[in-house]
């Protein structure tokens, strides 16, 4: 059934493809990629590609902090918002160190699932490393929102980039650039669903699986679903969410779940967010940016053929800034996904295990570390080529 | 007087009557009817609120998981319940055509100790962020 399923929608993606009918609006002539075309396998990309002739390059500070900071980006963003109260730079440790990591792998031949409310599989910077798109709520394989209202656009579009957007000129460039996508649309909210779309995941063979979202009170079906995913080696990551508060006197959040990792925001400042939820379950930090006082993180736009509205004149309609531990937990499924590409037997508890003890301790003065744990910090900041050297030491 | 003393005490007995309850991780959990409803293809979606105020709906699902080296089928035909099936490799999926005896068979289930759990089909906001 799946087989057809895949038959489907790669038909369906080829004809559109071939139609010119892009609504990501790609005008080069590439020849459409096929599902079999679009199958992982390891570093498929064109290697002659440098990374900072991506057009986007200077504002991805995540990945290269040092020359955001000196195009001086922020500065530019607050001419283009004539704010002058916005951050004057980037730090030049704002990054994860994914560039070294690089050097060593892109992702290839690792499948990494994000579930969320839908994308658009014709992205320019996106559809070539679509592998799957299934739709849970519906089963069927139409992910796209067509809704005109651009507060219900694919959220999931934007995580999805920060993920995979290939090394290939024409916008960003995700911490997994040669893995491929499964997209999942699950917008329902219902326990079942829920677990249909994890089903779905581990069933056609995604290794990390990215979630920006949560229900703040998670039901014991789908925490049995998070358990039996960590027990078949899958690694799940969660957004801690974006209310600046603790979750320690809460409900149980999906993102405090033992058998999942929880995530954290990082700013421009290399340092926690205001906004980022923390608690004694979260385990670690990645940019996420503050689109409210600084720049904000420059991903894939949501509103999919809408065009950008966040774009502030400095980019195209395809691509907006945003900010949330929404965009930094696909910023780490990315870097798992490194991991797995580098060590595919590696188990869940030995990437959280990794994460935690190769992480930056930023905060300054700021920060109280006891035991390697900062309540609003947790373990630190993701390093990129760090997590990727010790996954690789212990396959060896 | 008597008639506020009626509508007062037929106040009380309707919220009592309107809370329900369910286990999560061994612990009896409240929620309150917020009586609204609304049938999405075909299935009625009951809403309630949990303590802090969240709207939850419940469908006329119930899962459960039992427990290691327990027959589920054979337990839940012991409760009479035929109408189930599998959603994963140990969590079951149980309709239940009297809507108002879910939490009750929800209940009864866990309480027969031999489930890992037993709640309904909640349906519950899903925040990005």
């Amino acid at each position: 059934m799946n087989d057809i399923k895949k038959i489907i929608i790669t038909s369906i993606v080829a004809s559109v493809l071939l139609l010119g009918g892009c609504g990501g609006g790609s005008s080069d002539n590439e020849k459409p990629k096929t599902e079999i075309e679009n199958k992982p396998k390891p570093e498929d990309e064109d290697k002659s590609l440098n990374v900072s002739l991506e057009k986007y390059y200077k504002y991805l500070w995540h990945i290269d902090s040092n020359n955001s900071n000196r195009e001086k980006i922020a500065q530019k963003v607050s001419a283009a918002l004539n704010d002058e109260y916005r951050v004057d730079e980037v730090s030049e440790n704002a990054d994860i160190n994914i560039l070294d990591a690089w050097k060593i792998t892109k992702g290839g031949g690792v499948l990494v699932a994000v579930i969320d409310d839908g994308g658009d599989i014709y992205h320019e910077d996106l559809k070539t490393n679509i592998y799957l798109a299934y739709n849970a709520d519906d089963d069927n394989n139409d992910i796209s929102n067509r809704s005109n209202d651009i507060a219900k656009a694919s959220h999931g579009n934007t995580c999805a980039g920060f993920i995979a957007s290939p090394i290939n000129g024409k916008g960003i460039i995700g911490t997994a650039p040669e893995s491929k996508l499964i997209l999942i649309k699950n917008n329902d909210g219902s326990d079942i669903k829920t677990i249909r779309a994890f089903e779905y995941a581990k069933n056609n063979g995604a290794k990390v699986i990215s979630c920006s979202w949560g229900t703040d009170d998670v039901s014991e079906a789908v925490e049995a679903e998070l358990k039996s995913l960590y027990d078949a080696g899958i690694s799940v990551v969660f957004a801690s969410g974006n209310d600046g508060k603790s979750l320690n006197d809460t409900l149980k959040d999906e993102s405090e779940v033992e058998w999942v990792i929880g995530v954290g925001a990082s700013g421009e400042n290399n340092d926690v967010t205001t906004y980022s939820n923390y608690g004694s379950k979260i385990d670690i930090l990645a940019p996420g940016g503050d689109f409210n006082t600084s720049v904000g993180i420059l991903g894939l736009d949501d509103t999919g053929s809408q065009g950008s509205i966040e774009n502030y004149g400095l980019v195209s309609n395809s691509y907006s800034f945003g900010s949330g531990t929404s965009f930094a937990t696909p910023v780490v499924a990315g870097v798992i996904a490194l991991m797995y590409a580098v060590n595919p037997n590696i188990r869940p508890k030995e990437v959280r295990d990794i994460l935690i003890a190769t992480a930056n301790k930023i905060g300054g003065v700021n920060a109280n570390y006891k035991n390697g744990f900062d309540e609003k910090r947790a373990y630190g900041k993701i390093n990129a080529i760090k997590a990727v050297t010790e996954a690789k030491k212990l396959a060896n | 007087m008597k008639k506020i003393t009626m509508l007062m005490l037929a106040g009380i007995v309707s919220v009592s009557y309107a809370n329900e309850s369910y286990y999560k991780s061994g612990k009896l959990v409240e929620l309150e009817n917020i009586n609204i409803s609304r049938s999405v293809k075909n299935s009625d979606i009951n809403f309630y609120k949990n303590i802090y105020g969240q709207k939850i709906g419940i469908s006329n699902e119930i899962l459960v998981q039992c427990k290691e080296g327990i027959n589920c089928a054979k337990l839940l035909n012991s409760f009479n319940l035929r109408n189930y099936s599998k959603l994963t490799d140990k969590i079951f999926i149980v309709k239940i055509e009297d809507y108002d005896s879910i939490f009750s068979m929800s209940r009864k289930l866990f309480e027969s100790t031999h489930v890992e759990f037993a709640h309904p089909n909640f349906i519950k906001e899903r925040k990005r962020r």
